[in-house]
């Protein structure tokens, strides 16, 4: 029975990364309805900064921060170079899923060609178990916890009670309307993606400190799930994602413990095409067409 | 006049239609539908009388645009039944109940636009098993002999609306009035037996609203039943003898243009809007 | 002259594949991203008919029939195709475009990790070695003048996938198939199941894919799950879309441009030192690059759709 919960325990933190990504995910697939394949390498370059950070400085706080500026520029400029001038042509929906597939065809390969193709070693301190009750959690289990549920209250506050936040909520609703209203669209939008690409950051830091190593295709190993987890909370919802990663989260570290472990990312991903085959609108409907200005 | 029913075989067909269908091409009987909690259609009676051309109009939210959807098997009732030439056809999926006679169009003219003129109108068609993919390799030449008299057909209809000469531009090109022809060119090569126009007068200038009045009267003329949901109040008067007001999901009154604009419920609906015939 | 022929070979099997995508994609309009997945049982199928045995512990996968290619070719067609009506058949029901992408590439992911971890299946991530030469043994000649016969073969194959292609895109079916492409609710209002014409695309498509895995297989001899990703898959589309969606001389004209610039590259790049794994990873930078800016500027590609030509002559007098 203590295992049960050890691994509910591992569940958790698991998906708390994943909620950092698919909340993030779903926060920008709400404003541009375009799903974001390049999603994937904003915690890739965070990934990366970390590590450059950390190189340079010796400090793993000054090489979080600089892994998080990364993606949230990252995410910026993604949205303004690639993602809006499509949306502005009209392009359908599979035109843009291809785009930024492309995007992260470059990333990943331009990653993998300047620091090379073997994963990076994060430096981090001894490992120290902490027992919370049944759980059993690591330093760095906690914080990564911690920083998910940091972030991701601080984003409801933000949604919820800031003229910001609910701005960006009528642009995701209807942008025309929205802007008929008044409100820089574009100005939100692009807020929206930095905001994204700042919480793919602090999932791909959480990655790369719980993992230890990476390499650069960790982002697209990722997004798959990250994918599941936002879809099977209904894409465009972000605090739908967060149920769908506590799912997947939980489904995952369950399935590995009592099945087998080498099945994880199977098990993960089962989960979105059984989701889809019984409620293809993900657990929280929206469905619609792309962002037409 | 050769573009008559009985050239073009519909797979589902109800073969030797009795009396009562003959009389009554279609018919919904106490028919519920609801997004959420709210009932777009409440209990909606109506029938449509064999190869006779009947409005449907109503203010805005009346449920009309989900009548034409229910009708035609894009959304299925969750009460009640649709009877079509006095078959059941509640539930059946879209592409079924054209295959037995029913065919529609929808708000914007949903032409096929990497498509010609001409492949839209041979597409429309119904199929009579062609659309297999092993006959296009193994009796080619059958084939191509089948779809000249489809072909035929298209050409003698698109003289008719006078759009042969666009017959090889694709689809896209052409302008939005001529978009809604080439939709009455598809139906009548579809060769169904009754038809629902979704809202045809939307964003027609004048000019091009006499060729779709035209048009309506080309297909009832070849014998088919014709429901049109419509806005333009004009329009409707000129064109449907009959016509049925829907307002909050269900039938508020059934009659002639003329009879309706004293109907008391109806004008209630609309708010005076009736009475200037507008 | 040894490089001209691998390189027209290796085109020449992309040129199928891209045929075969086209079908899916261009006719059908279904965006198939796991279409790798497809080049891959086909490969893997195909090698384990044409090896002999496996011998574990060294070794371990199922089958090792020691038949002759084609066996091994037209089983990897048959059981792409199988694998392509299963997916479908459920994930062609309800999902709207982007759904289907993500779900036939979680399947992918889905199928690449079972593989590398049930080692009895193709041998895990070590994958299949030494797959044997189609008709090599039969013609017995040097290795020059097998690569000769290899390209012709293949040369064949990409003019019988051409015909195919082409034969289907004005039958019916390709018509009615193309139509539903743009607008499938307009379809189904007249009669078309398009579920059913989709599903057949799909298969199609992707049956052909396993014969360019099977091809792609024996021609290099190795075959791991690492031998197509997501990569070559963006390759294949990128081929198609510059060179024409749904026009099957230009998904051959993209074909050689593209391919044929992917491959040559690698000669022209310089090797930056200090960066091992720079001049490799750079080519796919430039792919990557090249498909945004082709999907951009003419996503319909160069050579555009063809069109039906109506035959019959326009009469002498028409008001417009």
């Amino acid at each position: 029975m203590s295992q049960f919960f050890e691994t509910a325990g591992f569940g958790l933190v698991t998906a708390s990364i994943i909620a950092l990504s698919a909340v993030g995910l779903s926060l920008q697939f709400g404003v541009s309805n375009v799903p974001n394949f390049a999603h994937g390498e904003f915690l890739t370059l965070a990934a990366y900064g970390l590590y450059v950070g950390q190189q340079l400085t010796g400090s793993l706080l000054i090489g979080a921060l600089i892994g998080v500026v990364v993606g949230g520029i990252a995410a910026y400029l993604v949205n303004l170079l690639v993602v809006e001038p499509f949306v502005k042509k009209g392009a359908r929906v599979v035109v843009l899923l291809i785009s930024t597939t492309g995007v992260s065809l470059i990333v990943e390969n331009a990653l993998g060609g300047f620091f090379g193709n073997t994963n990076q070693i994060v430096a981090l301190p001894q490992p120290v178990a902490h027992h919370l009750g049944p759980f059993i959690w690591t330093t760095t289990d906690l914080l990564v916890m911690l920083t998910a549920v940091v972030a991701i209250t601080g984003l409801y506050l933000v949604l919820r009670f800031t003229k910001l936040g609910k701005a960006q909520r009528a642009v995701a609703d209807n942008r025309v309307l929205a802007r008929a209203c008044g409100i820089n669209t574009e100005q939100v939008v692009a807020i929206t993606w930095v905001a994204a690409g700042v919480l793919g950051a602090l999932a791909g830091i959480s990655l790369a400190t719980s993992g230890g190593s990476f390499g650069p295709g960790l982002g697209f190993g990722f997004l798959l799930v990250t994918f599941s987890a936002a879809i099977i909370g209904g894409i465009g919802k972000p605090f739908g994602a967060l149920v769908g990663a506590l799912i997947v989260g939980l489904v995952t570290e369950w399935s590995a413990f009592y099945v087998s472990s080498g099945y994880k990312q199977v098990f993960a991903l089962s989960t979105l095409v059984l989701a889809l085959l019984f409620r293809p609108s993900g657990l929280f409907t929206t469905l619609r067409g792309p962002a037409v200005d | 006049m050769s573009i008559v029913t009985s050239e073009v075989k519909h797979p589902d067909a109800t073969p030797g239609s009795t009396d009562l269908a003959r009389v009554t091409a279609l018919e919904l009987v106490d028919v519920w539908k609801y997004f959420g909690a709210a009932a777009a259609v409440a209990g909606c009676t109506l029938s449509v009388a064999d190869a006779a051309v009947v409005g449907l109009i109503g203010p805005n939210g009346a449920g009309k645009s989900t009548v034409a959807d229910l009708v035609s098997g894009f959304k299925h009732p969750d009460k009640g039944r649709v009877l079509f030439q006095g078959r059941d056809i509640t539930g059946l999926p879209p592409y079924r109940v054209a295959r037995a006679g029913l065919v529609r169009t929808f708000q914007i003219a949903r032409v096929w636009p990497t498509l010609t003129v001409m492949e839209n109108a041979l597409v429309a068609a119904p199929d009579q098993g062609r659309e297999v993919i092993w006959k296009a390799f193994l009796t080619p030449r059958k084939l191509r002999a089948a779809e000249s008299a489809d072909r035929v057909r298209a050409r003698s209809l698109l003289e008719e609306f006078d759009m042969i000469g666009l017959k090889n531009d694709t689809a896209e090109t052409l302008s939005g009035g001529q978009k809604r022809l080439l939709e009455f060119v598809r139906i009548m090569m579809a060769a169904p037996r009754m038809v629902v126009l979704d809202e045809p007068m939307a964003g027609v200038n004048p000019v091009m609203a006499e060729r779709i009045v035209a048009g309506v009267r080309r297909l009832n003329a070849a014998g088919i039943t014709v429901l049109m949901i419509e806005h333009n109040l004009e329009f409707v008067e000129e064109v449907c003898p009959t016509v049925v007001v829907m307002a909050v999901g269900a039938v508020i009154a059934t009659g002639s243009m003329d009879e309706l604009r004293r109907h008391p419920e109806v004008i209630g609906a609309y708010l005076g809007g009736l009475a200037g015939g507008e | 002259m040894a490089y001209i022929v691998s390189v027209a070979t290796s085109t020449a099997i992309f040129a199928i594949m891209a045929l075969g995508l086209n079908v899916t994609w261009g006719f059908g309009g279904l965006l198939n991203l796991g279409f790798f997945m497809f080049v891959g049982v086909g490969a893997y199928v195909s090698a384990v008919i044409t090896l002999p045995g496996a011998m574990p512990p060294y070794t371990s996968y199922i089958l090792g029939l020691s038949m002759p290619f084609p066996v091994g070719a037209l089983t990897a067609m048959l059981v792409a195709g199988l694998l392509a009506l299963l997916i479908g058949s459920v994930a062609l029901r309800r999902l709207r475009a982007d759904y289907f992408a993500i779900v036939t590439l979680v399947v992918t992911a889905i199928l690449a990790q079972v593989v590398n971890d049930q080692r009895t299946l193709f041998n895990g991530s070590i994958g299949l070695y030494g797959l044997p030469q189609p008709f090599a043994d039969i013609l017995n000649t040097d290795a020059d003048t097998y690569s000769y016969f290899f390209l012709g073969m293949c040369m064949v194959i990409v003019v019988a996938v051409f015909w195919f292609t082409r034969r289907l895109q004005w039958s019916p079916y390709g018509r009615a198939l193309r139509a539903m492409r743009e607008d499938d609710r307009a379809a189904m209002a007249f009669g078309r199941n398009a579920y059913v014409y989709k599903l057949k695309a799909l298969v199609i498509g992707s049956a052909i894919g396993g014969l360019g895995g099977a091809l792609a297989a024996h021609f290099v001899g190795v075959w791991t799950t690492e031998s197509w990703t997501i990569g070559e898959a963006l390759l294949i589309f990128a081929c198609i879309f510059l060179g024409g969606t749904a026009n099957n001389f230009g998904v051959v004209l993209g074909t050689i441009i593209t391919a044929g610039l992917f491959q040559e590259l690698t000669r022209f790049l310089p090797q930056i030192p200090g960066y091992p794994d720079a001049a490799a990873a750079l080519r796919w930078v430039i792919i990557g690059f090249l498909l945004i800016i082709v999907l951009y500027v003419r996503p319909r590609g160069i050579i555009p759709e063809r069109h039906d030509r109506d035959p019959a002559p326009l009469p002498a007098a028409s008001t417009l």
